[in-house]
């Protein structure tokens, strides 16, 4: 498969206004799945027929949200409290940050597309088993896209406030793609130190593209970036 | 193309942990369903839940609540971890209560991370919600039946029975509410002109899946097959169904297309049939266009059970599978008078006796995604 396109979204301060109907879809979502749903819609225009493409989510690896979070712990202690029980709301929205699958269900209704489509937990290593699976698929064009929430304060671990969406476009025709995945290679890994994530693995293989020159391009994914049990490289062809 | 057979078992339900009182609490036509007390007492809209009979604590109980049908499944198939794949559905992140009291966020990632350890290749999770059990499954079945692994564990488990998630989901008004003199154990009604919503439950199910001739080749018994997969997307809404249905026919006709089998050759329907208002109508119109006259027996195993919602898909697939071993079809529990949109031949009742082929199951998850898997008699 062809890599024909990608887009790294890191804000969402344009989108309001650059693509208002994008943003009245995805607003009510958390962040990370706005920003994966988001940098869809760039490369989305980019294949022949995004209404019939194979649509392959990655879950958020934190799927919650402050928020939800935030919520969540408000309410465990009205659950306990005799006055407060039995009067306590939550918005349906903070729910809807719990939900994995949602920013595939935004996608698909956006681009009208029916077909068959899945969405990759929020495990470690993920990303790279979207990829796996792309190269299984007897299919023209595919969409594999994610997002990532890198504030889990609440869960004390630190906010980098580094938040991004990814999404990358592959398709059978060539056109002017510059990059075919070719093999998703494993082997037993040393290290087993990975951070769940859902974007930033992709977009730093991206980033070692960028530079790479024509040839085979082997990337042995960082430790960090794996699934804790593998050693995973991504094999290109870079024309 | 391999053929692909399924040879373990494994699940824990409300009704307790294997097989065994999964099976026999439904084809009694009783509800595993219960008032929850943390529900009461945190005046909830909602009061019953399906729980898992299982003294396991609430930190670890999504650990535990996938390990125990997956181990079962193994050791029933005679097959270590490490000879299999792992696709496997966890559901959604969880806060629970530690032994201090404290709330922990349990991430169903790592949850899957730790599980997949033992595991051979490959080891994926699937995220489709409501979906995400039968997708499990297919995918599966795809892998296998490529050629890309000899055996493999699908399915999935769920524990969401937390009042954080009832008194979401109720706010999202997916929840029979509860009103004074209700009766928890009939709170979800299937198809039923009363039905007012889904109850959330805990559990899960898993399946061995292996190539035919690998199977074979070490002495392994065949108990069925799993025929044919199909998704779809409903590109309709992100909170129901399309009213006709549309998005759960196209996943239907697909797994019927993949599975190179006519509509009149299903026996018998596993229906997601959650009990709510929008999607119990939208799943029956769907049957009623794929089958015409043809009158394929419809159970839903969600009135006895509740919504094990990520594990839903696999303890459909492991009741389709002892249907076609023993010829008996559960009945919907607390269906008592089906409603006029949701016309189908229902399994009323008391369990049906029929000689069933095929059975077809399906999972829709909550912003549209739809899994159909077709399971078979191994002959």
């Amino acid at each position: 498969m062809w890599l024909v396109a990608s887009a790294v979204m890191r804000d969402l301060s344009t989108i309001t206004t650059t693509l208002p109907g994008v943003w009245r879809e995805i607003r009510r979502f958390n962040l990370p799945v706005k920003l994966a749903v988001a940098a869809a819609h760039h490369v989305a225009p980019r294949l022949t027929a995004p209404g019939q493409a194979l649509l392959v989510g990655l879950a958020p690896c934190r799927p919650g949200s402050p928020e939800l979070n935030k919520i969540t712990r408000d309410l465990d202690v009205g659950f306990d409290d005799p006055v407060k029980a039995g009067t306590l709301r939550v918005n349906p929205i903070y729910t809807m940050h719990a939900i994995d699958n949602l920013g595939i269900s935004a996608l698909s209704l956006a681009l009208a597309n029916d077909a068959r489509a899945v969405n990759f937990g929020g495990a470690a290593g993920q990303a790279w088993v979207a990829l796996e699976h792309l190269l299984e698929q007897d299919v023209a064009e595919a969409i594999v896209f994610g997002g990532d929430q890198t504030d889990a304060s609440w869960r004390g671990e630190p906010d980098p406030a580094n938040e991004l969406g990814v999404a990358l476009a592959f398709a059978r025709a060539r056109g002017d793609a510059r990059v075919r995945l070719v093999a998703i290679e494993r082997g037993d890994a040393t290290d087993h130190a990975a951070v769940p994530h859902a974007a930033h693995g992709l977009i730093n293989w991206l980033a070692a593209l960028e530079s790479a020159p024509p040839g085979t391009h082997r990337y042995v994914v960082p430790a960090h970036d794996g699934d804790a049990i593998d050693q995973i490289t991504v094999v290109a062809e870079v024309a | 193309m391999t053929r692909v057979v399924i040879t373990g078992l494994g699940a824990v339900s409300p009704f307790g942990v294997g097989v065994a009182p999964l099976w026999d609490g439904l084809v009694s036509g009783r509800s595993a369903v219960r008032e929850i007390p943390r529900f009461v007492s945190a005046k909830l809209p909602v009061v019953a839940g399906g729980q898992v009979p299982l003294d396991a604590g609430d930190v670890g109980r999504d650990h535990v609540m996938s390990t125990l049908p997956i181990d079962e499944a193994l050791a029933h198939a005679n097959l270590t971890a490490a000879g299999c794949g792992l696709v496997w559905a966890n559901g959604l992140d969880t806060f629970a209560k530690d032994r201090d009291g404290a709330l922990v966020e349990r991430s169903a990632g790592a949850c899957f991370t730790q599980l997949a350890r033992r595991f051979g290749r490959p080891r994926r999770m699937i995220g489709t919600a409501c979906a995400s059990a039968t997708q499990a499954l297919g995918e599966a079945f795809q892998l296998v039946r490529s050629g890309t692994m000899r055996a493999c564990v699908a399915g999935g488990a769920t524990v969401m029975l937390t009042p954080h998630y009832a008194l979401g989901f109720a706010w999202l008004q997916a929840l029979a509410p509860h009103h004074p003199g209700d009766v928890a154990a009939a709170a979800c009604k299937p198809f039923d002109r009363e039905r007012s919503g889904f109850v959330l439950a805990e559990g899960g199910g898993a399946l061995v899946l292996e190539a035919l001739d690998a199977a074979l080749a070490r002495g392994a018994r065949p108990i069925a097959e799993l025929v044919g997969f199909g998704a779809s997307q409903d590109a309709f809404d992100l909170n129901r169904p399309p009213p006709d249905g549309a998005g759960a026919e196209l996943a239907m006709s697909r797994a019927l297309a993949d599975a190179h089998l006519g509509a009149r050759a299903i026996g018998a329907v596993s229906a997601h049939g959650t009990g709510t208002r929008a999607g119990d109508p939208a799943e029956a119109l769907a049957l009623g266009r794929l089958f015409g006259d043809h009158r394929a027996a419809v159970t839903s195993i969600k009135g006895a059970l509740g919504h094990c919602m990520a594990g839903a898909g696999a303890l459909q697939a492991v009741a389709a599978v002892r249907t076609l071993e023993t010829g008996i079809i559960p009945p919907t529990c607390n269906l008592v008078d089906p409603d006029d949109d949701c016309a189908a031949d229902h399994v009323i009742g008391e369990a049906r006796r029929r000689e069933v082929r095929a059975v077809l199951s399906n999972s829709f998850g909550m912003g549209g995604q739809n899994a159909t898997a077709i399971y078979a008699r191994y002959a």
